[in-house]
C-alpha cells in the first residue's frame, strides 16, 4: 500500500482516535515515570535532608553518598556477576525446557497430553512448605551450589500453560507438512515451532529473567553462608536490612555511639537500592521489543 | 486416555482379551510417541521430586510441629490449627477481604491490561510505542516498600490528590484516604494496577504480534473501521491468551497478596486491610508456627482448586476451551 | 552473545572453585568458625580483618566469620533447626528458646567453670539467673550491668516539646500531662502555621512494630517502668491495658483531638512520613524513645536553627508521682550467643577460650573505648576520656568497621554500666565525652533549667531485678504468646475509635474495648511474667 494511499484512507474518526490516544499515553508515561524519576532524585540527595520529605523530581542537596556507601557496604560486583550468570543460565535452560514440555502437551495425539498438563498445572496451587523444601534441597546436596538458582525452579506451570497455548495456537497444517517431509517430532520442535514462537519465547523468556534476578529469598535460605554466590539483589537487600536496624536498634545504636554519624538512612538506600538493582533488568526490554512488533512471519514458512 | 484408565481398573476375566489388546495398542502408541515421551517424562520425574515430594510436609498442618523432632516424635493434634483458623471471630472477616481484594485486582487488573495493551497496538509511530511499552512497565520493578510510601504521601493530607480535589471542587474539606476502611478497597486496586498494567499488557503484545497481518488488510479492504478492526480481529485473536490466564488467575482467587495490605494497612482501615496472608504472618511465621501457615496453606490450596476447576469446566461449557 | 555467555559461565565456574571451605578447619595457624547472628544484620566479615581481631586472633588462635542476618530470622533458624546443621556460635534472636528445646545448643556451665575464669567473673551478677529450668546456661547474652551509671542525655523515652516553645513562655518546667498539653496548646495558638505549613501540635505514630507511643505512656504517666507494671510491695504483676490508667491517657489524647491538637494524620502515617514531620519543625510535641525518631532528631539538630531541636521531660499524670523514665540497672538474659551441637569437643573449648580473652577487662576496655592514645585519653584522676578528634574519629562508621568497634562490640560477651575504677563501658554514656557535645543553645536550656545534664530532671531509676520483662522465655504456642499478637491486634483497631471518638461517646468505646480485651488469655500472659518475676526475686535474694 503506497503512503499516499495510506493517508487518503485516514478518516476523522483515525485522527481523533490517534490524538486521543497519543495523549492518554503520554499522561500514563508521565504517571508511570514520575516513581522513577522519584527514587533517582532521591537517591541522589544527602540522606539527612530527605528526611524532611518533599524530595520530588530534583535532588535538593546533591551528593554520590548514597551510591558510595552501598558500593562500599556490598560485594556489588560479585552480586553482579552471579546474578548476570544465574539469569542468562537460569533463563536459557529453563526456556528450553518449558518449550520443550510445551510442545509435547499441545500435540492432540500426545497420550499423556491431559496427565501431563493437569500435573504441572496443579503445582500452581501448592507447595510443601519451607521446611520440606529446605530438607530436599540438602538431601540432593543442592545447597550451597549454584544449581539451587536453577533446578528448583526449572519450569514454572504459569509459563508452560501460556506456551502450549501460543504454540496450539500455530496452524496445525505447518506441522502436517513437514510431517509428510520425514520431520520428526524433534525437528518440527527446533525448526519450526521455535522460530515460529518467537514473541511468546521472549515473553516468557522475560518472566523468567526478571524472575531470577529479583530473587533473593532463595540465596537467604541456600547460599547465605556462601559469600561467592550471593546475588545482587542479595547484597542489596543486606545493605538496606543493615541500616534499617543500625536506626532501629537501641541495643547497637547506644553500644557503638553511632546516633550522631548516621549519614545514611533506609529511605535513601531503599531508593539507590531500586535504581542500582533495577536498571540493569530494565535494560532487557528493549532488546526483546522487536520480537512483539515483527509480528508473525507465516508466509515465510509456507 | 481411555486406553490408560482401563489399564489401571481392577480386571475381571470376562474383560481380558480386551484389555490386553487395549494394552497393546496403547504401548504401540507410546512407542510411536517415543519423541514426545522423551521431551516430557524427564521433567515429570522432576516435577515429581521438586513439587510433590515436599507435600509431605503438609503433616504439619496437624501436628504440633517443632522442627527439631524427627518425623516419627511430632505430637499429632488432628485439626486443632484448621479449628484455631477457622474459629477466631476475625476469620470470616478475613476471608472476605482477601476473596473482595482479588476478585476486584482481577477484573479490573484484566480489564486495564486488556484495554492498555489494544491501545498501545494502535500507535502507529513504532519508536513512540516501544517508548510508552517500556515506561509503563518501569513501575513493576519498585518494590512495594518504595510504592506504598509513594501511593501513602499522594494520599495524605497535603497529598496531591486532595490538592487536585480541592482545586477541581469536587470535595470540599480534604480526606483522610487511608483513614476509611471502606476506600481501602479502591485503594489496593489502584495501586496494583497503576504498578502492574505496564508487565501485564507485555503477554497480551505478545499475543496480538501472532496476529496474522493479512487479517488486518483483509478486514480494512472490507471497510471496517478503527474501532471494528480491534473489535473483531485484535480482541479475537488475544482470546485463547486472554481465556487462559483468566482460568489460571481464577485459581489464584485466594492469593491476594499481603506486602501491599500490609504496608498501607492501619488501624484505621484494618476491617478492611487485613487479609489470610498477613493474618498467617503476624499468628504463624513471626509466632514460629509453622503447622498454623502450613493449615493456611493447605485451606488455600483447597479453595484454588475448587475456583480452578469450576472456571475450567464453564470454560469448557461455553465452548471456549479449558486449561485441560 | 553466546560468547559473553559461555564467559559468563567460565567465571561463574571460578568463583565456585575459588570458594573454600572455612568452618573449623585450620587456615595457617588460625581456626576459622562462624558466628551466625540473627539478632542484627550488618557488613558479613571476618573478626581477624579488624584491628582489635586480629588481636585477639594472635592471643587465641582463633578467628570467625561473622554473618548476619538477611530475612526473617524465625524462617531461617526454622531450618537450621529442622536440619539440624548450626553454625559454631549462634545467636537465634527470637527463636533462641526453640533452639534450646531442639538441644541445639551444648550446656556451658562445666566449660566455662573449667576453661574461661574471666568469662565466669563476667557473668557472675547474672550466672543464676542465666540458668534455664535444667540447671544449664546455654546463652551468653551481651552488656551484663557492672554497676548503674546514670547516663547523661535522654536515649529512652519521654515526653519532648519543641525548644522554641519552651523559649517563649520562659523555660517553663511541666511535670504533669496537664501543664505538658497547656504548654503545646499555648505555643500552637500563637503560631498556627510553621514555615508555611499548619503546625502540628501533637503528633503520634502507630506503625508496623512502632507502637510504644500508644502502648507505654499509662505506665510512665503512673511512675512505672513501661510494658508492664511490677507492683514494688507484693511483685505481683498486672498488664494495665484494660486498667484506668490506660482509660485516662486515652482521655486525655481524646480531649486533646476534640480540641484540635492532634494530628489528623496520627493513626494513618507510616515510619518516613512522621520522621519527615518531626524533622520539618511543624510538630510541637510528642512522645516516645529518642532513638526511634534519631534519624529526624540528628536532622533538626545538625541545621542552623538550635531552637526546632526538641527537649525531654519525665511527665506524670498528677505531681507527687515518682517518674520512672530511665531505665533501671538491666539484666538482659535472652537472646545471646551460644555454642551448638554442631562444634567439636575440642573447637568448644578454643571458642570459649576466646571469649574468655575476650572477657578480660583489657580486652574489653579495647572493644568499648579502643586504644589510649588513639581511641580515646586517660586523665590525672583515671578518668576516660576523648577528645573532640577522637569523638569525630571514633563516630566514622568506617572506622568503626576497621577497628573492629562494630564486629567486636554488642552482641559478643560485653560488661555493661561501668568499670571497677568507676568509668563507664560505654563511652557515649561517659559524663566527659557527652558535656564536650553540647553547643552553645544545650548549654543556656542546662542553665536555665538549672542542671548539668538533660536527665538531671528525671528521677533515678529503682531497682527492679525483673526488669527488663520482655526477656522472660514465653512458650511458643501457649496462650501467653497468643495474648501478646491477640492485644496488639486488638489495640490497634480499637485505640482510633476511641480516641477519635466524640467525648460523648469516649465512655462507651472504651468498654466496648474493654470488654474484648477481657476476653483475651491475659492472664496466662501475666502469670509466665509474674514467674518469671518471682525467680528474679528469688534469685535476688
Amino acid at each position: 500500500m503506497s503512503k499516499k494511499r495510506k493517508n487518503l484512507l485516514r478518516t476523522r474518526e483515525d485522527v481523533i482516535f490517534d490524538t486521543c490516544n497519543i495523549t492518554f499515553m503520554i499522561l500514563l508515561s508521565v504517571v508511570m515515570l514520575y516513581p522513577f524519576l522519584n527514587q533517582i532524585a532521591l537517591s541522589l540527595n544527602s540522606a539527612t535532608d530527605s528526611v524532611k520529605g518533599g524530595i520530588y523530581l530534583w535532588p535538593r542537596e546533591f551528593t554520590w553518598r548514597n551510591y558510595e556507601y552501598v558500593f562500599s557496604q556490598a560485594s556489588i560486583v560479585q552480586g553482579i556477576i552471579v546474578s548476570v550468570a544465574r539469569t542468562l543460565i537460569g533463563t536459557a535452560i529453563g526456556i528450553l525446557c518449558t518449550a520443550m514440555v510445551a510442545y509435547a502437551i499441545a500435540q492432540e495425539k500426545f497420550v499423556f497430553k491431559k496427565s501431563i498438563t493437569i500435573i504441572f498445572i496443579m503445582t500452581m496451587y501448592f507447595n510443601g512448605g519451607l521446611i520440606p523444601t529446605y530438607l530436599l534441597m540438602r538431601d540432593l546436596h543442592l545447597i550451597g551450589t549454584f544449581w539451587v538458582y536453577i533446578i528448583p525452579g526449572l519450569i514454572s506451570a504459569f509459563n508452560l500453560i501460556i506456551m502450549r497455548s501460543f504454540i496450539e495456537g500455530i496452524p496445525k497444517s505447518i506441522f502436517e507438512q513437514a510431517r509428510i517431509d520425514g520431520a520428526g517430532d524433534f525437528r518440527v520442535f527446533f525448526q519450526i515451532v521455535l522460530p515460529l514462537s518467537l514473541p511468546v519465547l521472549a515473553t516468557v523468556s522475560l518472566f523468567v529473567a526478571v524472575g531470577q534476578w529479583n530473587q533473593w529469598f532463595d540465596v537467604f535460605l541456600y547460599n547465605s553462608s556462601n559469600e561467592s554466590l550471593t546475588t545482587l539483589q542479595y547484597e542489596l537487600m543486606k545493605v538496606l536490612q543493615n541500616t534499617a536496624t543500625s536506626n532501629g536498634d537501641w541495643n547497637s545504636a547506644q553500644a557503638s555511639g553511632e546516633h550522631a554519624a548516621n549519614t545514611v538512612t533506609p529511605k535513601s538506600i531503599q531508593a539507590t537500592m531500586t535504581i542500582v538493582a533495577s536498571l540493569p533488568i530494565i535494560c532487557v526490554y528493549p532488546f526483546l521489543q522487536k520480537y512483539f512488533v515483527k509480528g508473525m512471519t507465516l508466509g515465510a514458512v509456507k | 486416555m481411555q486406553a490408560q484408565t482401563k489399564v489401571n481398573t481392577p480386571a475381571s476375566p470376562a474383560l481380558q482379551t480386551d484389555q490386553v489388546k487395549g494394552l497393546k495398542a496403547f504401548l504401540k502408541k507410546c512407542k510411536s510417541q517415543k519423541a514426545l515421551l522423551l521431551m516430557t517424562v524427564p521433567f515429570v520425574i522432576w516435577v515429581f521430586v521438586f513439587k510433590y515430594l515436599p507435600i509431605w510436609g503438609w503433616t504439619m498442618a496437624f501436628q504440633d510441629f517443632k522442627p527439631a523432632r524427627a518425623f516419627s516424635e511430632q505430637e499429632w493434634v488432628g485439626f486443632k490449627h484448621f479449628i484455631f483458623l477457622f474459629k477466631d471471630e476475625r476469620f470470616l472477616g478475613v476471608l472476605r477481604n482477601t476473596l473482595a481484594q482479588s476478585m476486584i485486582n482481577l477484573v479490573l487488573g484484566f480489564v486495564t491490561a486488556i484495554g492498555l495493551a489494544v491501545l498501545i497496538n494502535e500507535l502507529t509511530n513504532v519508536k513512540f510505542k516501544r517508548v510508552v511499552q517500556t515506561i509503563s512497565y518501569l513501575p513493576h520493578f519498585l518494590s512495594w516498600v518504595v510504592a506504598a510510601a509513594l501511593i501513602s504521601s499522594l494520599l495524605s493530607i497535603d497529598g496531591i490528590i486532595n490538592e487536585i480535589l480541592m482545586a477541581l471542587n469536587i470535595i470540599d474539606t480534604k480526606i483522610l484516604w487511608l483513614g476509611v476502611g471502606e476506600y481501602f478497597w479502591g485503594i489496593l486496586a489502584a495501586s496494583d494496577i497503576w504498578k502492574n498494567v505496564g508487565w501485564n499488557t507485555i503477554i497480551y503484545l505478545a499475543a496480538i504480534s501472532m496476529i496474522d497481518q493479512e487479517q488486518y488488510e483483509a478486514a480494512k479492504i472490507d471497510g471496517a473501521s478503527r474501532l471494528q478492526r480491534i473489535r473483531y480481529v485484535t480482541i479475537p485473536g488475544m482470546k485463547q491468551v486472554i481465556v487462559v490466564l483468566l482460568i489460571m488467575n481464577i485459581g489464584y482467587i485466594i492469593e491476594a497478596g499481603f506486602e501491599a495490605q500490609y504496608l498501607l494497612g492501619n488501624g484505621q482501615n484494618i476491617e478492611y486491610s487485613e487479609n489470610i496472608d498477613v493474618f498467617v504472618i503476624n499468628y504463624g511465621i513471626s509466632m514460629f508456627n509453622f503447622s498454623l501457615a502450613t493449615a493456611a496453606g493447605i485451606f488455600k490450596t483447597v479453595i484454588s482448586l475448587i475456583f480452578l476447576i469450576a472456571a475450567n469446566s464453564f470454560s469448557k461449557k461455553m465452548g471456549q476451551g479449558g486449561l485441560y | 552473545m553466546f560468547l559473553a555467555f559461555s564467559l559468563l559461565v567460565m567465571l561463574f565456574l571460578l568463583a565456585a572453585c575459588s570458594n573454600n571451605e572455612k568452618t573449623g578447619k585450620g587456615e595457617g595457624e588460625a581456626f576459622t568458625y562462624t558466628f551466625f547472628n540473627a539478632s542484627s544484620t550488618g557488613k558479613d566479615i571476618n573478626t581477624a580483618d579488624t584491628k582489635i581481631g586480629k588481636m585477639f586472633e594472635k592471643e587465641t588462635g582463633v578467628n570467625f566469620d561473622i554473618e548476619h542476618i538477611v530475612g526473617d530470622s524465625n524462617q531461617k533458624i526454622g531450618t537450621m533447626i529442622a536440619s539440624g546443621e548450626y553454625p559454631e556460635l549462634l545467636n537465634a534472636q527470637n527463636a533462641t528458646n526453640d533452639v534450646i528445646d531442639a538441644g541445639g545448643f551444648v550446656p556451658l556451665n562445666d566449660l566455662i567453670e573449667e576453661h574461661a575464669p574471666n568469662l565466669r567473673k563476667l557473668y557472675d551478677p547474672i550466672w543464676e539467673k542465666m540458668k534455664q529450668e535444667d540447671g544449664n546456661i546455654y546463652i551468653l547474652p551481651s552488656g551484663v550491668s557492672n554497676g548503674y551509671i546514670k547516663p547523661p542525655n535522654i536515649g529512652q523515652s519521654a515526653f519532648f516539646i519543641k525548644r522554641e516553645a519552651l523559649k517563649e513562655q520562659g523555660y517553663p518546667h511541666p511535670k504533669t500531662v496537664d501543664e505538658y498539653f497547656e504548654i503545646i496548646e499555648k505555643y500552637a495558638k500563637a503560631h498556627p502555621t510553621t514555615n508555611g505549613a499548619d503546625t502540628i501540635p501533637y503528633t503520634l505514630l502507630q506503625y508496623d512494630w512502632h507502637v510504644g507511643q500508644l502502648f507505654d505512656p499509662p505506665a510512665f504517666l503512673s511512675g512505672e517502668q513501661e510494658g508492664i507494671i511490677v507492683d514494688n510491695e507484693t511483685q505481683e504483676v498486672s498488664v494495665y491495658h484494660n486498667k484506668d490508667i490506660t482509660k485516662r491517657w486515652l482521655g486525655k489524647l481524646n480531649e486533646i483531638n476534640k480540641k484540635g491538637l492532634l494530628d489528623k494524620e496520627a493513626f494513618t502515617q507510616n515510619f518516613d512520613e512522621y520522621l519527615a514531620k518531626i524533622s520539618s519543625g511543624r510538630v510541637v510535641g510528642w512522645f516516645g524513645p529518642r532513638w526511634e525518631s534519631g534519624t529526624a532528631l540528628d536532622t533538626l539538630e545538625q541545621d542552623d536553627d538550635p531552637y526546632n531541636d526538641f527537649m525531654g521531660f519525665p511527665i506524670v499524670f498528677e505531681e507527687g508521682i515518682k517518674d520512672q523514665y530511665l531505665n533501671p540497672e538491666s539484666f538482659v538474659t535472652s537472646p545471646g550467643m551460644g555454642l551448638t551441637t554442631g562444634t567439636a569437643e575440642e573447637d568448644q573449648v578454643r571458642i570459649i577460650k576466646y571469649l574468655d580473652h575476650m572477657a578480660k577487662i583489657d580486652s574489653q576496655k579495647l572493644i568499648t573505648w579502643g586504644i589510649e592514645g588513639e581511641t580515646y585519653e586517660v586523665n590525672d584522676d583515671g578518668r576516660f576520656y576523648r577528645t573532640q578528634e577522637q569523638i569525630d574519629l571514633t563516630a566514622d562508621k568506617k572506622f568503626r568497621d576497621e577497628f573492629g568497634f562494630t564486629a567486636l562490640g554488642w552482641y559478643w560477651p560485653i560488661m555493661g554500666g561501668k568499670f571497677d575504677d568507676g568509668n563507664s563501658v560505654d563511652p557515649v554514656v561517659q559524663p566527659e565525652v557527652a558535656q564536650l557535645a553540647y553547643d552553645e543553645v544545650d548549654k543556656e536550656f542546662l542553665k536555665a533549667y538549672n542542671i548539668e545534664t538533660f536527665t538531671d530532671l528525671f528521677t533515678e531509676p529503682e531497682p527492679a531485678p525483673w526488669f527488663p520483662f520482655w526477656d522472660a522465655a514465653i512458650e511458643t504456642g501457649s496462650e501467653a504468646q497468643l495474648y501478646d499478637q491477640q492485644s496488639r491486634d486488638l489495640i490497634k483497631r480499637s485505640y482510633p475509635d476511641i480516641i477519635l471518638a466524640d467525648p460523648a461517646k469516649f465512655d462507651a468505646e472504651w468498654n466496648k474495648f474493654k470488654k474484648q480485651f477481657d476476653k483475651l488469655p491475659y492472664k496466662a500472659y501475666e502469670k509466665v511474667m509474674q514467674d518469671s518475676v518471682n525467680r528474679e526475686v528469688e534469685l535476688m535474694k
